[in-house]
């Protein structure tokens, strides 16, 4: 790879003065001229028939422009995965996140007082919050028309003869696994605000992450609104967080179009963070059955896992999140049987959607704790069985994924020794040690028939060069490795490369900040287009120099002869030459990425992404035996990233991963108690603060992956997906019980430290 | 929030006199950290507020020897965690404070409306309780009542109408004594699933347990005092075993809330070990003093 | 009923006439457009509307306005000199503290008022002083390693 001028470096992010100066805008700090402020109104019960709305008073309150309901929605819009979900409803209410009203007024105060004086009569009915309970016979639907409560998808993946490979299996391990509803809790709420021009052309100011898709679903809804042939431009603001939760519209998206064609003004809605907990969609609890066996030597014979996972009541990406689920499932160790069967359950609770991991996190906690059950049935060591079974370089697994590179060993190495494994485990003395591997998709994901990126690249004449990139900055510093890919190829400062991203009416397609794609598909994407660019800027350069191309090298804005440096011109020059002249022309290079990826056929086949990012996690616990808390000593995350572009910043990605996966094994849990959310704060819904922040010690390992852009592989998700397993297999080292279930409080540890004491495993 | 009238007396004088006058729902504001919440959330909704935080005679921090320490209703947590009287003559209060939520609102909030505030999973109540402590009130006359029965019920305290409370008093502590005060938290600073603060006097010569004041947090509708565990406790050499035997009355005398933070059996079991672990560490103290 | 009231807000007076419902947080971003001070959950749960009034951190959504009358309040724009990043500024730049940015400004006030107050925090002091301040993104760990090297550089 040669000489690495800006790729590799610990160069901060480019928008970081900016957000701490607090000079960033974002949407809670957006307004355009002649905004009004839309508020929502949800239902009082989780399942209800709504019998009357009068809104009467409201409308009438001085400052209030527009209130709608249900009957406002035109020709029975519907949105999300499958058009199960109405942005306002009528008839019946599924879940107590669900719209019935909206008001748009002068000030949110005003539209705020508007909703208490929304008067609707419900009657209340019987509601379904368990997925158990939801599959029973003669249960009630929750969607009448389905006629049934089990989603209509088909999330079965066989390989192999599992029933065979248990006959012939020395040991095997069997047991059942949940998991809780966590939130994505994004610092910055979600919000947007819709403006329409005379035409009912759409601008939407927005946090998504999928500007491009947004753009599409808007269309459709604009065109179900009666306004075909329109355009819609999605402007971001600056992202507060996303880790998911902006994968999909919402119904205040579509309110908000509803509220300004109405009023004939922009509308702008920003959750409050009660709205933010309660109308957003976490990731949905499961339950997981699962077997696992091995030969007498630790060789892994099959897998078998049964999942069951809350829908709630409308559908979202989260119903496809066992697409994801799969991919440890099948390919994380090497296993030759697999058997796996999901469903997902519409229930009268919140409904999912995508987070950070999608599924991956649910499957990895079912995995790597009974993998730790087996180990010690057959007598093994934790880390050997996962030594002996590790992934490598060359393998196919059994979905079809053809492993490029594989950095698993060396990451189960680094921890092993990072955590002293060998002296501190198995001593059962109320400290322990655990470990737990992952895989996940680290050369993108084909979800879509596309999973490309474009990115355009234009000079300016002061030898400045724009990058327009489909991707969005989410704070995971998109904008920077973007920057830095097109430094290194022009050889130049990172100072001198402006990304925009944030604007359809200008950027390229891009199919979404999702599945760890950004720095591999936007990076190759930028890659290709700053090649492009360069050969260009090459040929004028060595016309003006009397040179060949070959002959030319570019360093800090001046192109000049490798023989005779005195031979030289700058890029701005070079820009002015074909600006100035006549019969000028314009130096601009595009570039489209799209991964050599497959979607999955109709057996859930095919090599989902370019490459498979790994790693492993390794922590020690102290556990209180009379409160039954746990500290965490020491945590080792070692990941095959296959190159750290700029190391930083994917420390960042790792630390953050790592604090939302201790969360998620500790103490995070929405409580959804009969369909109601019991602590929607963050006084009650304890996501980690500074304090609980144990030393992470983040191990970059690198592989150089070839089709990566300069060898790296995807790295935002991986962070939290082993987690919850290492934790709970260190607690059972230290302790020797099991928490099966999510999250693991302290009140279960002691539950669980008693039973044992009575002699019940 | 819903709007309210406003205002901002100067004086303790002025203060009572509005307070005395003024006619609906009138709420005192002092540093604000809860009420503010409870008013955002429409729980709480004054006709009136009354704002004392610009009333500086209230604000400090005193001791001497015979009176002990007196806290004004203004002292911000933040300057009791950090005062070194505090630090010197009753360590337990800073670390107390050190525990309590975070440091933007013990920058903010006070002593006072802690205190009046009424909720039983609060740290400073049942310390104070524990340390004999006693609350001035100010009104038409002035009274000084036991900080343990100040309160009455959940969020309900013995703050008559025109009423405000202006000190805290905790007396001097005996020479042979030590306090404690630990909580099980789930997250540093947050109120804790059950907590306890325990005072004991050990005779320097027997080692017998001669008083003891245990207050548990967040197991009653107010600070409860454990008093079936203390009446095992003194009189006696404490040991390992009696500890136990308290701490095991405590877990079936108390009666706590089952919430999402923790069941009423685990509540239980807690008061039984927070009992045990304030108790030990307060003994500990005292035995060393002597 | 509106009162008029005097803010010093990073060295400079406003006159305001404000509703005492209004908070701080409020009256900054609405009336003084100071739209740095981020409002994460308006109820003193998560920091990221940290000021500092009167030369310690509050959560600015849990002070009235009308309380902060004539008393000196720092915001996230008075913390830079002009062009020059404060050193809290530029640690969090150089060290990667900084991913979606908006717990950031209450962040970088917390960590300026600790280090006014005490020049070599250990790390235990760190952590205490930020415990208020949430983030989602960074796992806290390179925030904490800015805070530590801001005090570096301020003792310089």
């Amino acid at each position: 790879m040669g000489d690495l001028k800006v790729i590799g470096k610990r160069i901060p992010k480019k928008d970081a003065p900016l957000k701490t100066t607090g000079a960033a805008v974002y949407i809670q700090d957006m307004k355009v001229p002649g905004m009004l402020y839309g508020r929502i109104l949800y239902s009082k019960y989780p399942h209800a028939k709504i019998v009357k709305i009068d809104t009467s008073k409201a409308e009438a309150l001085p400052g209030v422009k527009v209130v709608l309901t249900g009957a406002d929605v035109p020709n029975n819009f519907k949105f999300g995965f499958i058009k199960d979900n109405p942005p306002l409803k009528t008839g019946k209410v599924l879940s107590t996140r669900d719209e019935v009203a909206a008001v748009a007024a002068i000030s949110p105060e005003i539209a705020e007082e508007a909703l208490d004086l929304i008067n609707i009569e419900y009657e209340e009915l019987p509601g379904i919050f368990d997925p158990l309970e939801a599959m029973k016979e003669g249960a009630a639907m929750v969607h009448e028309e389905f006629k049934s409560n089990v989603l209509k998808m088909p999330w079965k993946f066989v390989a192999g003869d599992v029933e065979a490979a248990k006959k012939a299996s020395a040991f095997i391990a069997e047991d059942t696994f949940s998991t809780q509803w966590v939130t994505h809790c994004c610092l910055g709420t979600s919000g947007c605000i819709a403006s329409l021009d005379i035409n009912n052309n759409l601008t939407m100011y927005s946090n998504t992450q999928i500007p491009s898709l947004a753009q599409n679903d808007f269309l459709e809804a604009l065109k179900v609104f009666g306004f075909k042939n329109k355009r819609v431009r999605v402007i971001q603001c600056v992202i507060g967080g996303g880790f998911g939760s902006k994968l999909d519209t919402y119904a205040y998206e579509y309110i908000a179009i509803l509220l300004a064609l109405k009023a004939r003004k922009p509308v702008k809605i920003v959750f409050s963070r009660e709205d933010e907990f309660l109308a957003t969609s976490p990731r949905q609890c499961t339950i997981t059955k699962i077997s696992q066996g091995c030969d007498k030597d630790g060789r892994l014979t099959f897998r078998e896992m049964e999942m069951i996972l809350d829908n709630g009541a409308y559908t979202s990406w989260g119903a496809t999140t066992p697409s994801v689920m799969m991919v440890p499932i099948s390919s994380l160790y090497k296993v030759p049987n697999i058997f796996y069967r999901a469903k997902c359950v519409y229930t009268n609770n919140t409904y999912s959607q995508a987070f950070r991991g999608y599924g991956n996190p649910q499957a990895t906690f079912a995995i790597e704790s009974n993998l730790d059950q087996l180990a010690e049935k057959a007598g093994i060591d934790p880390l050997e069985i996962r030594r002996i079974n590790a992934n490598e370089p060359g393998e196919v697994t059994p979905q079809n994924f053809k492993i490029t590179s594989c950095g698993m060993k060396e990451c189960i190495d680094e921890v092993v020794n990072r955590l002293d494994w060998k002296n501190k485990s198995g001593k059962h003395n109320g400290r322990g040690v655990g470990m737990a591997s992952l895989i996940h998709v680290g050369g993108a994901a084909r979800v879509y028939k596309s999973d490309g990126c474009g990115t355009i690249i234009k000079v300016d004449d002061n030898g400045k060069v724009d990058v327009i990139t489909g991707s969005s900055e989410i704070g995971q510093g998109s904008e920077t490795i973007i920057s830095q890919i097109v430094a290194e190829v022009l050889g130049m400062s990172i100072d001198d490369i402006n990304v925009i991203n944030n604007d359809t009416d200008v950027c390229p397609w891009d199919v979404g900040a999702h599945a760890s794609r950004t720095t591999f598909v936007a990076g190759n994407s930028a890659l290709g287009a700053a090649q492009k660019i360069k050969t260009q800027i090459m040929e004028i350069a060595a016309k003006n120099l009397g040179e060949s191309p070959e002959a030319l090298e570019m360093k800090d804005g001046i192109i000049f002869s490798v023989k005779d440096k005195e031979k030289n011109i700058s890029l701005g020059k070079v820009l002015r030459k074909v600006h100035y002249t006549l019969g000028g022309r314009m130096l601009v290079a595009e570039h489209f990425y799209d991964p050599p990826n497959e979607n999955f056929d109709q057996n859930f086949k095919g090599n989902l992404s370019v490459a498979y990012a790994y790693g492993a996690h390794g922590v020690e616990v102290e556990v209180d035996k009379e409160t039954g808390q746990v500290k965490i000593l020491n945590y080792i995350a070692a990941h095959d990233v296959g190159k750290a572009l700029n190391p930083m910043l994917l420390e960042g990605q790792i630390y953050g991963g790592g604090l939302m996966g201790i969360g998620y094994a500790l103490g995070e849990k929405m409580i959804w108690d009969k369909g109601y959310l019991k602590n929607g704060t963050f006084l009650d819904y304890k996501m980690p603060t500074v304090q609980d922040a144990p030393p992470v010690q983040a191990v970059i390992v690198e592989t150089d992956e070839q089709a990566g852009p300069f060898g790296a592989k995807g790295i935002g998700e991986p962070g939290l997906v082993p987690t919850a397993p290492a934790i709970a297999n260190a607690i059972y080292d230290a302790v020797g019980v099991r928490i099966k279930d999510l999250p693991i409080t302290p009140e279960k540890v002691l539950a669980a430290l008693k039973e044992k004491e009575k002699g019940n495993p | 929030m819903k709007d309210f009238n406003y205002s901002a007396p100067k004086t303790v004088k002025e203060a009572i006199s509005l307070l005395g006058s003024l006619q609906g729902e009138v709420k005192v504001l002092c540093g604000g950290q809860s009420m503010l919440v409870l008013m955002k959330q429409g729980m709480l909704a004054p006709e009136h507020i009354v704002d004392i935080k610009g009333i500086s005679e209230l604000d400090y921090i005193r001791f001497s020897e015979e009176k002990g320490l007196t806290i004004g209703a203004l002292a911000t947590h933040g300057a009791v965690e950090k005062s070194p009287i505090v630090k010197e003559k009753y360590p337990v209060l800073a670390e107390m404070e050190d525990n309590l939520a975070v440091v933007q609102t013990r920058t903010w909030g006070t002593i006072g409306g802690n205190v009046c505030h009424g909720d039983p999973a609060a740290d400073p109540p049942a310390v104070f309780i524990a340390l004999s402590s006693k609350y001035k009130l100010m009104g038409k006359k002035e009274r000084i009542v036991n900080a343990e029965d100040f309160y009455k019920d959940l969020l309900e305290v013995d703050l008559e109408h025109g009423e405000l409370l202006v000190e805290v008093q905790v007396p001097p502590m005996p020479a042979n004594s030590g306090v404690a005060q630990e909580k099980l938290m789930v997250q540093k600073g947050d109120m804790g699933i059950v907590g306890a603060a325990a005072f004991v006097t050990v005779n320097p010569s027997t080692g017998i347990c001669e008083d003891a004041r245990i207050v548990l947090t967040n197991v009653a509708s107010i600070p409860f005092r454990a008093k079936g565990s203390e009446k095992v406790l003194i009189g006696k050499k404490i040991d390992e075993k009696l500890l136990e035997e308290a701490g095991q009355i405590a877990s079936e005398e108390v009666d706590p809330p089952a919430d999402t933070h923790g069941s009423e059996e685990y509540r239980r079991d807690m008061a039984r070990v927070f009992l045990k672990r304030a108790t030990a560490k307060a003994l500990q103290r005292a035995q060393q003093k002597n | 009923m509106k009162r008029i009231i005097t803010l010093n807000v990073n060295e400079k007076e406003y006159e305001v006439a404000v509703a005492p419902n209004r908070t701080l947080a409020q009256v900054l971003r609405e009336d003084l457009n100071l739209l740095g001070t981020k409002i994460g959950c308006d109820m003193g749960d998560c920091g990221a509307c940290t000021v500092i009034l009167d030369d310690r951190p509050v959560n600015s959504c849990l002070v009235l306005a009308v309380q902060a009358n004539e008393r000196k309040i720092t915001t996230i724009e008075g913390v830079a000199d002009g062009p020059h990043l404060h050193p809290v500024q530029q640690a969090f730049v150089e060290h990667g503290a900084i991913q979606c940015g908006f717990c950031s400004p209450g962040m970088i006030l917390s960590a300026k008022s600790l280090l006014e107050k005490n020049s070599k925090p250990t790390e235990y002091e760190i952590r205490e002083a930020l415990s208020g301040n949430l983030c989602r993104c960074t796992g806290y760990q390179k925030i904490v390693e800015a805070v530590k090297a801001a005090s570096q550089t301020m003792k310089k």
